[in-house]
This record gives C-alpha cells, structure tokens and sequence, in this order.
C-alpha cells in the first residue's frame, strides 16, 4: 500500500475567480467545499476545506486523495471527466457533472434529476433562441406595419437573417448558427422578458429565499455564534446577489442591440461569453448551500447545518470589484470568516454513510 | 398506565394480550395503529406486556399531553412491580396521578398545550420541542410546590414516596429542554457536548434530591456520547466536599442505572435486537461509547466483571440483528425477486445496505470479530448473483457493492464493465 501523506494547510485568498476555482459536487462528505482550478503542468488541483473546521484550505492533486479519505465510485468518475476538461467554468463542470449523475453514480434520484435537467437546459436554450430572434426581427423592422402572424414566424426569421447577412459580411447560415450558438451562451442567463426565469434568476431567488429562512431562523434562536454565522452568511449572500444582479443586466443588455451583438460575435465570441458566464461565476456554489439548509428540517439539523454552511461560503476574489461599479469590502468577510467547531466524527465516522446518501440527494436537486 | 385500566382483568382483554405477547413486528405496528385510530381507551391496558417491544419498534404514538410531559423521562420508566423507593427510576403507576397534578397546576395552559398538540405524533419532533419547552419547565415548577395528591392510593404506592418522587421528576424536567437540544446537535453532529454543556445541566445539580441528581445523571449517561469522562471532570473540578458527594453518589447511582437496564432480560431487545435496522447502528454506538467511558473510570475495576457480561451480551446481540438484517431485507428478496428491481426497491435496498453497514461499523467496535467482513462479502456476492439474474442493472449493483464493500470494490467492477461494454 502506497503511503499517503496531507499536504500543509495553506492560507486562501483568491484575486480571481479562476483562482477560486469551480465548486465540484463530489458526494463524499470530507471532500464538501471543493474546487477544482488550474493547476501546475496544465493540470487540476484541488482545494478543499480545512476537514478540522479551522482556518486555510489542502491544495492538493487528486492523486493524494487517499491521505484525506475514501472517496465514493461518483467522485472517482466524476474526477476522472473533470481532469480530461480544458477548461474550467461552471457550466462545464455542471454538464460533466450531470453526465456522471444520468449513469447512476449518485443513485436513482440524482439519475432521473440529471436527465429531467438536460431537458430543462434544452428548454431554456430553445425559449432563449427563439427569443434573441424575435428581438433580431423587431430591431431590423421588416414587418414593422405587418400585420399580426403575417408571415408567419419562419418566414420573418428567414427574410431577416437573409436581409441582416451581407451587412455582417456573412452568409445567412452563419447568421443562424451564430443565434444557435448565442442562444446557448445566453441561456443561463435568458433575455429580458423571458416568461420563465433561466437558470441565473432561479439560483438568484433561491439564494433570496434561503436568507430569509436563515434570518427568520435565526431571530428565534438565543445563541450568538449561530447568530453571527447567519449574519456571515448573509452579507456574503447579499453581496454576491448585488453583483450577480448588476452582472445579470449587463450581459442582458447585449441582447438589445442584437445586429451589435453579431458583429461582436463575428469580430471574436469570447468577450460575450465571458459577460454571460458572470453571474455564474459568482454564484457558483451557492446552490449547495441553499439545498444544505433546505435538506435541514429542525433545529438540531439547522444547527449542524449552519455550522457547514459557514464553513463553505464562497470567499469573492478580488475580480469582483472589476465585474462592477458597486463598492464592495471583502474584509468584514475574512473577519467574520473564523474557525468553526466542527465535529469531525460527524463526517468520517459511522454516520458517513448517511451523508453520503444526503449528499447524493443534494446531487439530485442541483442538477 | 395501571390505575386508569378499569378493564386490565376483562378475560377478552387477557386473551388479546396473550395474543400479542407471540405476535409478529408488523402484526403488532398494525395493531397498535388501529388502536390510536380508535383513540380506544383500552390500548393501554392491551399494550402493556409489550412495552419493552413497543419501544424498540420505536412506533409514532398519538402525542397526548402526558406523553409529552414524560417524554423526557421515558428512559427512567420502569414497571411499577420492580420499582423501589430510592431508585433513579420512575414507576409506571405513578404517571397519572403526576400527570394530573400537572395539568391542574398549568390552568389554562394545560388547554393550549393540548391544542399545540392535537393530531400530531410522537415523531412531531419540532412540536415536541415547541410545546416540551414551554411545559416541562413549568411542570418542574408545580411538581415541586404541590404537597401530596388526595389519589395518590390508587398508584398503588406508599403515601411517603410522592414527594421524592415528584422532586426527582421536578429535577428531570427543568433540564428537559436543555438536554434535549444537547441530546440533539450532537445526533446531527451540531456540537461535540464538552465540560461546558455538561455544566450547564449539572450547574445547580447540588439542590436535587439524590433520586433527581441519579436521574439526570442517568440521562446524561443514556444519551450523550462521553458524558461519563465529562461528569467526572466536573466532579473534580473545584467544588465543596458536599456538592461533590452528591455528584459523586448521583454519578454512581446513574452508573448502575443504565449498567442495571443493560443486564435485564430486555436489555438490548429495545435498542438493538428488536429495533429497526435503521436505529440499530446508532444504538450501537451510543451504547459502546457508553461502556467504554464507565470501562475508563479510575475505579472501574468494580464494574468489570458486570461490563464483560454486558459486552458478550451485546455482540450476540449486535451478530443477531446483523445476520437477520442482512439475510431477511437484502440476500432473501433479492434471491427470490421475480424480475428486475426498480428504482425505488432499489433506493430501499440502499438505505438497508447504509443500515448494515452502519450497525456493523458499531459492531466491531464491541468484538471486532471478522464475522461481519464474511456476512458483508457474501451480501455483496448474493448482490453480484442477483445482478446475472436480470435482477439488478449493473449501475444498481455497482452501488449495492459500493455501499457493501466499499468503492475501491465498486470502482473495480465498474472499469470491468466499460471494458466489457466498449467490446
């Protein structure tokens, strides 16, 4: 048996969110927290929380693993996919993540989620598509007097790709890919309008409605550390909705200049994309904790729930303030941010099966 | 409870109880049911000779006003016959009348209490909080003010004995809420209880009577993890001669309480044998911490030979459940299924693997005998079986094996099959 050694703890304060890294729904309860970043020698590295509950993180390689714990066959796998990536971004480790959770690697619940999600993807896709070209349509103004259903859509679509192409110095498939395509890159964050919220506004409402539960919780509870958790908690969730929002309505302003967007598109995608993937960056791992306090039903478990929650709130790198003119102090945070009681026997003792199983139900609601 | 059962003797009401005494688990969950469907006054007095089982099957009741103001106590409870004035128990036949003075010292809380309560079970745990919070101060309070009740005769007791009795409840109760919440976080793994919690329950434990201090200390001890090692501390910790006496004999007193409950003929029938496979592991568990933290005692040796027999008793007890777990809700079903499994048999063959697995991990810390490496490898092999069958997917005995005999077994078995699949 190979020996296994932890690396030190070592002190985290990410200026980017790259450099924070991308949470990774492993299920294995000491492997909680973790993000996968770029690492040396193009590879991954791992930074996990402090186990002990202290202050710091284990930067290390999936290689070492073993020295921290056991981990479950879905974060083997799961591993596995992540380390073939090339580059890391929420929604990449969401679609990776949600291939291994439709094997069956995280049970039942989270094998059905995973493929009721991917079609929930391909609805918020579609519905954004369709919507980017009503907005195309509306702005070039071909049937600006024509009456209502008069062409029909697909005729509208088409005359106006077709009347819109030579002005972008392409061809009218290109014009139709390039909607596709920006359809996809526009679909977590949807478009002004959308009858039903996409995936950002979602997160962004159960991120609302967690507070609330915490505040309301917590005003009903006579102890001051679990009050100053709920109060971390919250500050931290309050600040990153003020950017998420801010970042939301930037990238859906793109939208409304649709024929700009294409000649940005054409000229080089990559600014847009990195606009509409924001709000996710900033919201990355939030979901786990909003599902964490919703799988926790009394106050026993609200308690032990608070105590995780304040271990894994996402610390906002310094890249923030660049992502928006709000002013915001990332100290008061670290200040608040302190070593946190945990009981390690709760996560690698006899109960570690039952957090697995949670976990796995977690695995389920995040897909 | 014995003097509210008019009917105790009728021969139908013999007859039924002799019934029960052989019946099944599952018989006696439907029975039960049916009778606090009928909220029929009898229940009772049918259910009596099977209390010890009741508890094990750890049934949701109907949360009744004295259900919930015993229910902090409910450890201490024993049969009024074995009961002897002095003991850190209560005895049956007293609840009652207790609870009747209760009800009449609250007034019109009594009636509040009973409307936070209607149509809610014992599993109501956050009601149980609410309404237990609010009550067994209160109830503290009024036991320990009221002089003794004009029917106490009808408990079948000695007149003399209510007075300690109803300290001692007094004692229990004004720490109900306090050790409930502690009982609790540490279940979820909230907290880990230290000195400073356990100081909190104990602080003014020096005003008790000897039988309330044995109560409480009895309680600690059931269900805390460490509490023995944590009692001790404080007992030495800077206190006067006759405090420490008093903690001292309530230390002593809780000790051979639980070590006492554990030898008796339904010792682990409750927690382990007859329990629900999904309650077994954390019985386990609190009882092994239990007996190794009185095992660490600086005077242990008195003990030991008790602590020995309780352990053998313990490990035939942990291989029993164990074995019938293992064959009755896994290998059996599975060997006998007709077709494939589906998503949800297959969910709870998960949570019964969790279970074994959680009981065994506990287990082993009793005998550490390999019994359960070779009971676990054939439940894997039975689930490897049933997958050749057609019964299981390959994805469903992956995590059947994993959960059985870990991910590195699981992990294998999964790279196996790619290959097979990728020809």
């Amino acid at each position: 048996m190979p020996e296994f050694h932890l690396p030190p703890v070592q002190p985290y304060h990410p200026t980017t969110f790259l450099e924070r890294g991308v949470l990774i729904p492993f299920t294995t309860p000491l492997l909680g927290g973790t993000r996968a970043r770029p690492g040396d020698k193009n590879g991954l590295e791992l930074v996990i929380p402090n186990p002990s509950g202290g202050q710091g993180v284990y930067i290390m390689d999936w290689t070492s693993i073993p020295a921290l714990c056991r981990p479950t066959l879905h974060d083997r796998a799961l591993n596995d996919r992540v380390a073939a990536v090339h580059s890391i971004a929420p929604s990449t480790i969401r679609r990776v993540a949600r291939e291994v959770a439709a094997e069956g690697l995280a049970g039942e619940e989270a094998m059905q989620a995973a493929l009721a999600a991917t079609d929930t993807d391909q609805g918020d896709r579609t519905i954004t598509n369709y919507l980017l070209l009503m907005v195309l349509i509306a702005q070039v103004g071909l049937f600006a007097g024509a009456a209502p259903g008069v062409p029909d859509i697909e005729t509208r679509a088409r005359l106006t790709v077709a009347r819109i192409a030579p002005r972008l110095g392409r061809s009218p498939d290109w014009v139709a890919t390039a909607l596709e395509a920006l359809g996809d890159v526009m679909a977590t964050v949807g478009v002004a309008g959308q009858p039903s919220p996409s995936r950002v506004p979602r997160l962004m409402s159960l991120l609302r409605a967690t507070c609330a539960g915490l505040v309301a919780w917590s005003r009903v509870q006579s102890d001051a550390d679990q009050a100053a958790y709920v109060e971390m908690a919250c500050t931290a969730a309050d600040y990153t909705l003020s950017l998420a929002e801010t970042t939301l309505a930037r990238a859906r302003a793109q939208t409304q200049d649709l024929v700009g967007l294409l000649q940005a598109w054409a000229t080089d995608p990559n600014p847009i994309v990195r606009l509409a993937g924001r709000p996710e960056w900033l919201l990355d791992g939030w979901e786990q904790i909003c599902e964490i306090w919703r799988f926790a039903e009394d106050d026993g478990s609200r308690r032990a729930a608070l105590m995780e929650i304040a271990q894994l709130i996402p610390i906002l790198p310094r890249e923030a303030h660049d992502w928006s003119d709000i002013a915001i102090s990332v100290d008061p945070l670290f200040r608040l941010r302190r070593t946190i009681p945990l009981n390690e026997d709760w996560r690698t003792g006899a109960t570690v099966l039952d957090l697995i199983a949670r976990n796995e139900h977690i695995r389920a609601a995040t897909c | 409870m014995s003097n509210n059962e008019p009917n105790r003797r009728h021969p139908a009401l013999i007859g039924m109880r002799l019934e029960l005494a052989e019946a099944e688990d599952e018989k006696i969950r439907r029975i039960v049911a049916l009778l606090d469907q009928q909220a029929s006054p009898n229940a009772d007095a049918i259910l009596s000779p099977l209390r010890p089982r009741l508890g094990a099957l750890r049934l949701p009741r109907p949360l009744r006003f004295d259900r919930l103001l015993f229910l902090p106590c409910n450890p201490l409870i024993v049969p009024t016959p074995g009961w002897r004035p002095g003991d850190p128990t209560i005895p049956r036949g007293a609840l009652l009348s207790i609870a009747r003075i209760v009800r009449a010292g609250l007034g019109p809380m009594a009636e509040e209490i009973d409307h936070l309560i209607a149509g809610q079970s014992t599993a109501a745990e956050a009601v149980i909080t609410l309404t237990g919070d609010r009550l067994w101060p209160r109830a503290a309070d009024i036991l320990a003010l009221v002089p003794s009740p004009l029917e106490w005769e009808a408990t079948g007791l000695p007149a003399t004995t209510y007075p300690n009795l109803a300290r001692a409840i007094a004692a229990v109760l004004r720490r109900a809420p306090r050790l409930r919440g502690l009982v609790q976080d540490t279940a979820v793994g909230a907290v880990i209880p230290g000195e400073g919690a356990i100081h909190g329950l104990m602080g003014d434990i020096a005003v008790e009577s000897p039988e309330g201090c044995g109560m409480v200390v009895a309680l600690i001890l059931g269900q805390l993890p460490n509490a023995a090692t944590l009692l001790r501390r404080l007992l030495g910790a800077g206190r006067g001669a006759t405090e420490k006496l008093v903690l001292r004999q309530a230390l002593d007193a809780g000790v051979d309480c639980v070590l006492t409950d554990m030898e008796g003929p339904s010792g682990f029938a409750g927690g382990v044998s007859r329990a629900p496979l999904s309650a077994a592991g954390s019985e386990v568990r609190r009882i092994t911490a239990l007996l190794g933290d009185i095992e660490n005692e600086s005077d242990s040796s008195k003990h030991r030979p008790r602590l020995r027999e309780i352990r053998i008793k313990l490990d035939q007890a942990c291989r029993a459940r164990f074995t019938a777990g293992l064959t009755d809700d896994l290998v059996t079903p599975l060997a006998i299924s007709a077709g494939p499994v589906g998503a949800t048999a297959q969910t709870q063959f998960e949570d019964i693997a969790r279970d074994l697995r959680a009981l065994e991990s506990a287990a082993r810390r009793v005998s550490g005998a390999g019994i359960y490496d070779s009971l676990l490898d054939m439940a894997a092999k039975a689930v490897q079986v049933a997958a050749a069958a057609g019964v299981l997917t390959p994805m469903r005995k992956l995590r059947l094996v994993e959960i059985l005999a870990g991910p590195e077994a699981a992990e294998a078995m999964y790279h196996q099959d790619n290959a097979v699949r990728r020809g």
